[in-house]
């Protein structure tokens, strides 16, 4: 289970035990010069470093355009491509849109999905992830949000209506398959978008990561303790006055015995692995 | 079960952890809502729990009758805290006079209790220092148990008014806190729960576009 930007030090004052599971620890993640969502998840489906594994933002710039606005760019003497292509995206010249498999594929790399007979991923960032559900479209609610154009109470009803679809469809999916030997969820809307917006406030963080805590007491009940069960964040969120921002460790927490020591982002990959094998 | 439910069987949870931890404990009941909320609470699982009620001499004549009354109504196991020193010794210095009339006595009585534990109605969103509460808080004499710190000012009335729990009348009058009567201010002057920043909201925007968000 990705869930985005959980934070460590929140799952241990609220003293969630489900989260918890048997071993959990934080992770590191100080080899990112950025921390960025698609980055550090792209990094933990296939363990490899951003370098190695080429998602380095939050979007991708549709290739055709790209290659016209990099040779563009070079003809004429210009720098960096990343505010040209934003001028050219308001006339409709250029897009940008979130990185899938398919991006990873061209490169000849593999994720954690391609060493599984039956995989199931929901919505997981270059790799499936919903549009809807991505962390780059997100932003545009979180902009309105910080514009005073939407209220907090606004952003966490669609958060919650988007994440209750998305965990009924998970619960349907468990009851309907039983072939699957590897299945990811992944949530970014209630724990990061709403972390941006209330992490200074704990009791709105308590509300949230209680109800992860019991979302994860759910599908283990479905799919029974002997399942391997991982629960990942790609960073933690910490204070700033009422708001967050994104902390410099990632979480994580096992129902079977790793004897991890602060282990990095991409470890887990090898991890996975070796329970498929097993 | 709705968020309501769902921090009570928290701080239920919590309040029986405590019990079983702890040999000697005791609540502290300052006629307030959070602990009002508290006392009812620690009182499911021990009707006798000994409660401590700090009495600075000083309190409004509404808490001392709303003390009576609960204690009489729920047969409370109260235990007065008492200063040793008198509030014209120390009134020229509010810190001194809350220190040796309210902090003082109260560590003394529980260390002469031997008490292990003490139930105490904080909450996060109180203040930022209580943030960083923890639900067990280790103290120099014992530990501080807080059952309560993830409710909101409005679960606690919305608690209290559907058990029918009375409350101080200062309430009525429109206070905001029990505090004692030199010291209250007017209910306008207290700080909302969750105050907003323009700057802290300006840093995060700046990280935040920094990392690509827009």
């Amino acid at each position: 289970m990705g869930l985005d930007a959980l934070e460590y030090t929140l799952v241990e004052q609220f003293r969630l035990t489900n989260l918890k599971q048997l071993e959990y620890g934080k992770v590191d993640i100080s080899s990112f010069k950025k921390i960025l969502t698609p980055m550090i998840w792209t990094s933990f489906i296939t363990g490899l470093s951003p370098k190695e594994h080429g998602v380095t933002a939050f979007y991708k710039w549709d290739e055709k355009w790209a290659r016209w606005l990099r040779n563009f760019s070079a003809s004429i003497g210009l720098g960096r491509i990343k505010e040209k292509g934003r001028i050219l995206e308001k006339f409709g010249l250029a897009h940008r849109r979130i990185h899938e498999d398919k991006d990873l594929k061209e490169r000849g790399i593999k994720t954690i999905f391609d060493y599984a007979e039956h995989p199931i991923a929901f919505s997981v960032p270059s790799y499936n992830e919903e549009p809807s559900a991505s962390a780059f479209h997100k932003t545009d609610l979180l902009k309105g949000y910080y514009d005073g154009k939407v209220t907090g109470e606004e952003v966490k009803k669609r958060v919650w209506s988007s994440f209750e679809r998305r965990k009924r469809n998970l619960t349907e999916t468990l009851d309907r398959d039983k072939k699957w030997d590897l299945l990811m969820f992944y949530e970014h809307g209630a724990t990061d978008l709403l972390g941006h917006i209330f992490r200074g406030n704990l009791t709105e963080m308590w509300e949230i990561y209680v109800q992860m805590d019991l979302f994860l007491k759910e599908v283990k009940e479905k799919i029974g303790d002997e399942t391997f069960t991982l629960v990942v964040s790609d960073h933690g969120m910490k204070p700033v006055g009422r708001y967050g921002v994104h902390s410099s460790y990632a979480f994580y927490s096992s129902n079977i015995p790793l004897n991890l020591n602060f282990p990095k982002i991409t470890d887990f990959k090898d991890i996975i692995l070796e329970k498929l094998r097993e | 079960m709705n968020l309501l439910e769902l921090k009570l069987k928290k701080s239920k949870q919590v309040i029986d952890e405590a019990f079983s931890k702890f040999e000697k404990v005791a609540t502290i009941w300052d006629t307030g809502k959070d602990s009002t909320l508290l006392l009812f609470l620690t009182r499911q699982t021990d009707g006798n729990i000994p409660v401590l009620f700090s009495d600075t001499t000083q309190h409004f004549k509404e808490t001392y009758e709303f003390r009576d009354s609960l204690a009489a109504k729920w047969n409370l196991n109260l235990i007065n805290v008492i200063p040793s020193v008198s509030y014209d010794e120390v009134k020229e210095d509010p810190k001194r006079c809350c220190r040796s009339l309210r902090t003082l006595p109260m560590a003394k009585k529980i260390r002469e209790l031997g008490l292990d534990a003490v139930f105490v109605g904080k909450r996060w969103v109180e203040h930022p220092k209580r943030a960083q509460e923890n639900y067990f808080s280790k103290r120099a004499n014992c530990y501080q148990v807080h059952p309560i710190l993830h409710w909101t000012e409005k679960d606690v009335s919305n608690f209290l008014g559907s058990h029918k729990i009375s409350h101080n009348a200062l309430f009525d009058k429109g206070y905001e806190r029990v505090v004692c009567e030199p010291c209250a201010e007017p209910a306008s002057s207290k700080l909302p729960e969750r105050p907003e920043s323009q700057k802290d909201k300006e840093e995060v925007m700046r990280r935040l576009e920094a990392l690509g968000y827009w």
